[in-house]
């Protein structure tokens, strides 16, 4: 996969490299302090866990470690007295185990979101508790004991070195993961899901593989303690102690593996040393509290962010922002002749986006009535209407973002009305009036994560030149609206689909920048072999980049035709500035004709104009 | 069954004022309380310490104890409204449930597996229906919590106070810009949530419970009854409550006894999916 | 504050609890290879080095175990210890989940060089440590809180347990309270189902007539805690004596309940809801009578001696407590009693085992010969059987005028007890 092992490599080398040197502290450690860092590594899975559903995908679940129930019980089943699997086989088949428990638990999340699913969660969280403590699961019957393996190691040297082993593997897949396609699409998910859709992410498959892959490791942990303690013991998955470990993650910043791994010291080591001091582990419970509240209201107090941060200023990796790349001009005499038209322009090629007599209702009002337009391919057509004319209404329909809606949409012939949004996202694009892109990826992640299966880390190179970018290793958070916007144009078309949908591209930028943006849009249909629809209020820019224009107000087309004719309409004029203005313009048009024209009689030049 | 049921009132009538005021914190400041439960408790725990410190009688030590329940109400209402005016709903949430791991952590210090002589107002004689004795105390409550229910959504309608708590709770930043005192209010809100939880605990902890925990958890059992009312109508939410404590009374003895705590969560999860069902998106536009 | 600042004290603060977690971290893992060397000799001044490991917080009662054990140590080594050597208590909170309880015994046993465990008495202990204990030669003699203490190889209850607490109040209750229709409510750990059904189908052949009377078993979860229902239910069956199972207030609970909703019955509940507070607590409602004309009385088998008997070893106990203030209760008698025939067993094998290991403390434990508490139906010991229920009776308690008595019509005196033993559990 391009870029992932590049992008993959720093982390998991720094890794790799912290957790060798861990494995190798335990053999100067004594027994008790190997089976507390054994524990530890336990733990700090469970941050994984948590990590992956909260801090990639941005989803409020706090039954990760609950889950891990599933994975215990299966370990004691399995590898107890009565058991006939070994040890390191039965983590793994608890883990795979739990994986239909956790897709089971991300369903809720699907339409449940924030506090909404944290209630969720919390309740399946007390269900996990109230089954465990009605001790109908194995492991508190009969009290089926475990061994814990030592590998003929001394103390608990064994044990130890399967938990960070295990979490060594874990966390590489994280971070593999996290810099594949499915990580990316959980950063997305998080941030904004319409625009995750839009970029092809199937919202559903993201946020269950999450799940999925949360409750394997979860369920991983789980085990791990069994193999530590010697018995399930449901007291583990107590409501307050799922919560703390949450609150930990939170505090932690256990997205990232470093985070992680400091959760698992940190609670391992601290509730030992309570226990050496003779101190309450209430303690511990109060200040881990205490710490969440704090990350809470502070994000960038989060350990792991501090960390990454430090280390960064450290090593100056961070890119430098670059020469700024010189903004394009436009030739006066205008776009519409220079373009490279497509060879098979105006041959019967079907038009790459095609609404035919689309109408929308939101309840009693009637946003779109009746609208057809035509997007030929290899040409820029232009939607113009005043604010509130359906503009985006209509965008959201053809693209997939309304559920209910007459008429058909057609892209390059084919009929996608029965597609959802991330299924319509391989043939349609779209971008958002909204800032919508994803703040913590590279504008390289995110052309790679929008891109088409299969497209090249050169094509996709070769989009961020055309954009004008030359940050594509900065987060997009750094780089300026301008930018962004051309990126989100960007990972449209690395989607190589058949139309794309601007949505207001030029609001906010200064006539410059305008220009700039349409010198780049006008030569996308015929370089990327598609149709391209400008919403626009810009006049200027629609003048420069559209061939063709479709008025809109009040839900219907008034108006449709070439750009040139279609601005001279009075109509046009007045959808948008209001009648009487639209007069006194058509007055100067006939002064500038020189022609003698009937005078209204309620309107005298130069009187004022009544209300 | 009828007996379970009458019997279930007393549950009931701290369910529907919790959920009461869970939907009264939703609609002002924005925020799932699940700590409530936990305040609550900790403010009727302090009723013990009066007693066991002062030797003071039922009255005095029960309304020392509201007034406690009140100060841990401003004190959590002070950090939330210094620290979190502007985060989002999940955010806000989120600290509240850190804030129960903490209070609980000190609840627990304070009912340590004794038994207590906690100070009971409510104490006296039952009132047999259908062959079962309700304590009146239990039924004073729930008609308390209806008529909290009722007398709230009656106040923020018709008060002028009540119409500034409703501009804070639309736009607060707007509304501070009117001159409305959005800190002051939001603390008053927290601290009167408080004060109702610690009575409401009050009267059914003399006949319940031997640690801390169980207190708070029955936060959850009145969300389960507040979204009901779609954390909207705090009526629906009392009666609710009502019906979740009859509810439990009724599987508790049975069969199913040991999965009562699955109860209200089977409540919340239904209620959830239904409500928010069509809820395709994250955002709405 | 703004924002920049927070972060900065923030990190400050993260830095410096880093750098303390690490030198901390530091000093602990060069104390431990230093106290390897101070543990294995004997001689005359080796301390004896035990350990407790408790369930205190999260609001259960056991936390008073400590203070009683503290105590019986503490008069101990005023007298010189046993055989010369002083005994060294350390003791921890598990706080009933099985992680912590795992670290502690790992803590106490492999850093501490603890020898044994005395009045362990922990919702997690037996649970989690068992096979922990058994691989380290650890003896444990303490509160059994759970049926899992009473069938360990390491681990020595010096209470009665729920099953012969259970099996010695159906005795009281059938021959001497005879009542109506009885409502048992389970409020114990519910893994222990299997063997209580087992169990009462022995009793009710053993005692034809009593299936009868049994109307209902209830089990209900602990953490609800709401009695009402339970009761109410109770009530509309008609039952006349309530089996209680429960910790003291919960006990208390019950009652109150029953006197809200109106159920007139007898309650009689297992040792675990003995304390002393529960008189003053009830009030005129623990009397006789006081739920109405079927009421006999509040009763509890306390699994040792009330702290108001006569006995001259309750009386020194009693002493000792009050001038050490610790408060006298069921469960510092626990720790108390568990400390007495821990330090009995150690007099009489120190001359044949070297008491300041492990392995030859559990060789004494192992072989001591039966010792006579003045607490215990029965004299208390440990044994070599895979399993120790070595107390198999209670003494029945009666409130009246606001104390416990003893109650009347128990078969062995002053205490109920099961002749002989209970069938072994069918797996």
């Amino acid at each position: 996969m391009y870029g992932l092992k590049r992008a993959s490599g720093t982390p998991l080398a720094a890794m790799l490299c912290v957790v060798i040197v861990v494995m190798a502290l335990g053999f100067v450690l004594s027994s008790y302090w190997q089976y507390v860092g054994a524990v530890g590594a336990a733990e700090a899975i469970f941050g994984l866990s948590i990590g992956m559903v909260y801090g990639q995908a941005g989803m409020l679940s706090l039954c990760q470690p609950a889950i891990g129930a599933i994975g215990a019980w299966s370990v004691a089943y399995l590898s107890g007295e009565e058991g006939w699997v070994p040890l390191p086989w039965s983590l793994f088949l608890g883990a795979i185990i739990a994986i239909p428990i956790g897709l089971a638990a991300g369903l809720p999340a699907l339409r449940l979101r924030r506090v909404n699913l944290a209630i969720v969660t919390l309740g399946f969280v007390i269900v996990i508790d109230t089954v465990a403590q009605a001790g109908q699961v194995a492991g508190s019957q009969e009290s089926i004991f475990v061994k814990t393996p030592t590998w003929d190691l001394a103390g608990y040297m064994g044990l130890y070195l399967l938990c960070w082993l295990s979490f060594a593997a874990l966390a590489a897949l994280t971070i593999v993961l996290r810099r594949s396609r499915w990580g990316l699409s959980w950063l997305a998910i998080a941030r904004s899901e319409r625009a995750a859709a839009a970029m092809g992410v199937s919202v559903m498959r993201a946020k269950l593989t999450a799940f999925a892959i949360a409750a394997f490791i979860a369920a991983w942990a789980g085990g791990l303690l069994v193999a530590a303690f010697g018995s399930a013991d449901p007291s583990n998955f107590d409501p307050v102690v799922v919560l703390t470990l949450f609150a930990l993650a939170v505090m932690m910043g256990a997205g990232y593996w470093e985070g992680a791994l400091a959760l698992g010291i940190f609670s391992a080591v601290s509730s030992a040393l309570l226990e050496q001091w003779g101190l309450t582990p209430d303690l511990g419970t109060a200040l881990f509290a205490i710490g969440a509240i704090t990350v809470l209201g502070n994000e960038d107090a989060a350990f792991s962010v501090m960390i990454r941060r430090q280390v960064a200023r450290l090593t100056k990796r961070r890119a430098a922002a670059g020469e700024p790349v010189a903004l394009r001009s436009f030739t006066p005499a205008g776009a519409a002749a220079t373009v490279p038209r497509p060879a098979d322009a105006g041959s019967s090629r079907p038009p790459a986006l095609a609404i035919s007599d689309m109408t929308v209702n939101f309840g009693a009002v009637r946003a779109l009535d009746d609208v057809s337009l035509t997007v030929p391919c290899g040409e820029v057509v232009g939607l113009v209407g005043p604010n509130g004319a359906g503009k985006s209404t209509l965008v959201d329909a053809a693209t997939g973002f309304l559920a209910t809606y007459s008429g058909s949409v057609r892209v390059d012939g084919a009929q996608i009305d029965a597609l959802p949004a991330a299924k319509r996202a391989r043939l349609v694009r779209r971008t958002f009036q909204q800032d919508r892109t994803i703040g913590e990826l590279t504008a390289e992640d995110y052309l790679r994560l929008a891109a088409a299966p299969g497209t090249s880390g050169k094509r996709i190179r070769e989009i961020i030149e055309f954009v004008g970018c030359r940050n594509s290793r900065t987060p997009l958070s750094s780089l300026d609206v301008r930018l962004r916007r051309l990126l989100m144009i960007g990972a449209c078309l690395t989607g190589a689909p058949k139309a794309i949908l601007v949505d207001e591209p030029a609001a906010g930028l200064s006539v410059e920048e305008s220009i700039d943006l349409a010198a780049r849009l006008v030569e996308i249909p015929g370089r990327f072999d598609c149709g391209l629809l400008v919403i626009e209020h810009d006049m200027e820019l629609v003048r420069l980049v559209c061939t063709s224009l479709v008025v809109l107000d009040f839900g219907k087309v008034i108006a449709s035709g070439p750009t040139a004719e279609i601005l001279q309409r009075p109509d046009v004029a007045a959808a948008y500035l209001g009648d009487d203005v639209a007069a006194e313009k058509e007055l100067e048009d006939i002064a500038a004709r020189g022609a003698r024209a009937p005078v209204p009689d309620d309107k005298k030049a130069g009187e004022p104009h009544g209300r | 069954m009828v007996a379970e049921m009458l019997a279930g009132l007393v549950p009931g009538g701290v369910y529907a004022a919790l959920a009461v005021c869970i939907v009264l914190m939703y609609q002002m400041l924005g925020v799932v309380n699940f700590a409530l439960g936990a305040m609550g408790g900790l403010g009727a725990c302090m009723s013990l310490l009066f007693v066991r410190w002062f030797g003071l009688g039922p009255v005095p030590s029960t309304l020392a104890a509201v007034v406690c329940g009140g100060i841990i109400g401003v004190v959590v209402g002070l950090l939330v409204a210094r620290y979190f005016l502007e985060a989002s709903v999940e955010l806000r949430t989120t600290v509240t449930i850190a804030i129960t791991a903490g209070l609980i952590a000190v609840g627990d210090r304070i009912l340590n597996g004794a038994t207590y002589s906690f100070p009971n107002l409510f104490a006296g004689p039952s009132l047999e229906i259908f062959g079962t004795g309700v304590p009146i105390g239990s039924l004073v409550e729930v008609a308390a919590a209806l008529l909290l229910a009722v007398g709230v959504q009656v106040f923020l309608r018709t008060t002028y106070l009540g119409a500034q708590l409703r501009a804070m709770s639309e736009r607060p930043i707007t509304a501070g810009l009117l001159g409305i005192r959005v800190r002051t209010l939001t603390v008053a809100v927290w601290a009167f949530a408080s004060a109702v939880a610690t009575i409401a605990v009050m009267v059914v902890l003399p006949t319940s419970t031997t640690s801390f925990p169980p207190l708070a958890y029955l936060v959850i059992f009145a969300l389960g009854a507040a979204l009901l009312g779609l954390l909207r109508n705090m009526v629906i939410a009392a009666v609710g409550g009502v019906l979740i404590g009859m509810l439990q009374s009724i599987v508790q003895p049975s069969a199913i006894g040991r999965y009562t705590e699955a109860v209200p969560f089977a409540v919340i999860v239904l209620v959830m999916v239904w409500w928010r069902r069509r809820d395709v998106w994250s955002e709405a536009r | 504050m703004s924002t920049s600042n927070r972060r900065s004290i923030v990190r400050r603060c993260m830095a410096f609890a880093a750098a303390a977690v690490a030198v901390t971290l530091a000093a602990s893992a060069c104390a431990s290879s230093s106290s390897d060397a101070a543990g294995g000799s004997s001689g005359g001044s080796a301390p004896i080095k035990v350990a407790q490991i408790t369930t205190i917080s999260g609001g259960y009662p056991f936390g008073a175990v400590v203070p009683g054990t503290q105590a019986y140590f503490k008069l101990i080594n005023a007298q010189g210890g046993i055989d010369g050597h002083k005994i060294q208590f350390i003791y921890g909170d598990d706080k009933g989940t099985a992680s912590q309880a795992a670290e502690l015994a790992r803590l106490y046993v492999l850093q501490d060089h603890v020898v044994a465990m005395v009045g362990n008495t922990s919702l997690a202990d037996c649970n989690t440590n068992a096979s922990f204990y058994a691989s380290n030669d650890i003896g444990v003699i303490g509160g059994g809180t759970e049926p899992l203490c009473f069938t360990q190889p390491n681990w020595d209850p010096i209470n009665a347990g729920p099953y012969y607490g259970k099996v010695v109040q159906w005795q009281y209750t059938f021959n001497e309270l005879k009542p109506t229709t009885v409502c048992e409510i389970e409020q114990n750990d519910p893994t222990s189902i299997p063997y209580y059904n087992q169990l009462r189908t022995w009793f009710e052949a053993q005692n034809p007539g009593v299936a009868a009377t049994f109307k209902e078993i209830t089990y209900t979860n602990d953490a609800t805690q709401n009695p009402t229902p339970a009761v109410a239910h109770a009530k509309a069956l008609g039952c006349d004596l309530i089996q209680l199972s429960t910790v003291a207030p919960n006990m208390v609970a019950f009652v109150k309940a029953a006197k809200a909703v109106g159920l007139d019955a007898t309650f009689i509940t297992l040792g675990s809801g003995y304390d002393t507070s529960v008189p003053g607590t009830l009030g005129a409602l623990g009397d006789p009578g006081a739920l109405g004309p079927k009421d006999k009385g509040v009763f509890v088998g306390a699994e040792l001696a009330a702290v108001n008997s006569t006995n001259p070893q309750v009386q020194l106990m009693v002493k000792t407590f009050k001038a050490d203030n610790v408060a006298a209760n069921f469960w510092s008698e626990i720790g108390w009693v568990s400390a007495a025939v821990f330090v009995a067993a150690l007099k009489e094998g120190a001359s044949h085992y070297n008491i300041t290991t492990a392995s030859g403390v559990l060789k004494a434990l192992q072989h001591m010969t039966p010792y006579d508490s003045g607490f215990a139906a029965n004299p208390l010991t440990f044994g070599t059987a895979k399993s120790h229920p070595g107390n198999r009776g209670s003494q029945m308690l009666l409130i009246k005028n606001g104390t416990w008595v003893v109650a009347p019509g128990q078969n062995a005196g002053d205490y109920e007890v099961v002749k002989g033993l209970l069938p072994a559990a069918k797996s």
